[in-house]
């Protein structure tokens, strides 16, 4: 009932969003945060929700500037997810994200007419998330990075590099434990 | 353990204001006893004397046991919080341990033992989670029980994951990540993922043969 009610909320509190689109069926166990100038795409029969016990731990999706373009498939579970999208981030169907950070940015940012370094482009940046992939606790996963389909990144893993589908990472700086 | 104890009792008689603090504690901590057996319909069994100086969160169906002589000190990153994932996940704690800002998550059995010290660390029984662990979508993960023994050190950022066993008087380093690992009786264990462990006793004659240079 109370899910029902906060979806309902969200989809209030967004509508006259035009940059922000909800697919359908979206279940919210708890507050979703989004913030910034960007676009972010949601789509269907996704389930949001925080650490049992933990409300303040909520999914956070922010983009920093207009151009931003963040897509969530359908099917996905965010657990307290935290994402920081400055070009592209890409997430695919049947995802389960646990309380990762993914950023496709280095936030070096000291001074605004800093704002957008040179070495920062979208090709270099964007991140792309495949199909089927898991994301363990306290992962984090930077700029640059594309996960195949099936990739099960382990707790604790800093992934800085892209992986071939159905590896298991694990470690900082990321390895491959072993093919699935 | 008498000396210790009255020891303990002078410096409490010295500084009034630690004393009024550790009895604060204690009654906080007979709070958090008495809700958690009567009050919620968990199957949380917490024994007495529970010094608890900041918040406690428990949830889940699973059992949970904490040890008698148990305290929780304020940790900057997390409180103490124990989840569990399963209806027949259970959590036994042993006695005169310091729980501040642990995480634990338990879909199938984690035990620790008598004098662990822990700091913002995350005890997690599976590699991956949600908190609908009976859902469809959360099919095909590994959950395999945990043992961590007495007289062991986590360090801050440290995680444990599934199928890992540790013995006594083991230390873990700063951030260091034990996956399915066993590691013997005293150990320094370092790294992400965990590296070849260091026993602590060479380490000694190793600053002596230092020294002696």
């Amino acid at each position: 009932m109370a899910v029902r009610l906060r979806s309902w909320a969200f989809r209030w509190v967004h509508l006259l969003n035009k940059r922000v689109t909800v697919g359908k069926n979206i279940q919210l166990h708890c507050w979703l945060s989004i913030k910034g100038p960007g676009y972010v795409i949601i789509g269907n029969n996704c389930r949001i929700s925080s650490l049992p016990g933990y409300p303040v731990y909520m999914v956070t999706l922010y983009t920093y500037t207009p151009e931003a373009v963040l897509t969530i498939g359908n099917n996905v579970d965010l657990v307290s997810a935290r994402f920081a999208c400055k070009y592209k981030v890409a997430i695919g169907d049947n995802v389960i994200i646990e309380d990762a950070s993914i950023m496709d940015t280095d936030f070096h940012n000291l001074d605004i007419t800093r704002q957008s370094p040179d070495h920062e482009t979208m090709e270099l940046c964007r991140v792309l998330i495949h199909r089927n992939v898991r994301i363990g606790a306290r992962a984090i996963i930077t700029k640059g990075v594309v996960l195949g389909e099936g990739v099960h990144v382990y707790p604790g893993a800093v992934v800085h590099k892209s992986f071939a589908p159905n590896t298991v990472v694990v470690g900082n700086p990321a390895r491959i434990l072993a093919p699935k | 353990m008498s000396t210790t104890f009255f020891k303990k009792l002078g410096g409490y008689l010295a500084s009034p204001d630690d004393l009024f603090s550790v009895l604060l504690a204690l009654l906080r901590g007979s709070f958090y006893i008495v809700k958690y057996r009567f009050l919620t319909t968990q199957d949380v069994i917490i024994n007495f004397p529970f010094f608890c100086y900041t918040r406690v969160r428990i949830a889940g169906k699973g059992k949970v046991r904490i040890g008698p002589g148990c305290s929780v000190f304020v940790n900057n990153f997390d409180h103490l919080s124990v989840f569990t994932l399963a209806k027949n996940a259970t959590v036994v704690i042993g006695k005169k341990c310091s729980l501040g800002g642990a995480t634990i998550r338990c879909a199938n059995r984690i035990s620790i033992g008598d004098y662990v010290m822990t700091a913002a660390s995350l005890i997690q029984d599976v590699p991956f989670f949600t908190p609908f662990m009976e859902d469809e979508r959360a099919d095909g993960v590994l959950d395999t029980s945990i043992s961590i023994s007495d007289h062991v050190w986590l360090s801050a950022r440290t995680i444990v994951l599934s199928g890992s066993t540790i013995g006594n008087a083991v230390v873990l380093g700063v951030g260091a990540v034990i996956c399915g690992e066993c590691v013997g009786d005293g150990y320094l264990a370092l790294g992400n993922p965990l590296r070849r462990p260091i026993p602590i006793a060479s380490l000694m004659t190793m600053k002596k043969c230092k020294d002696e240079q």
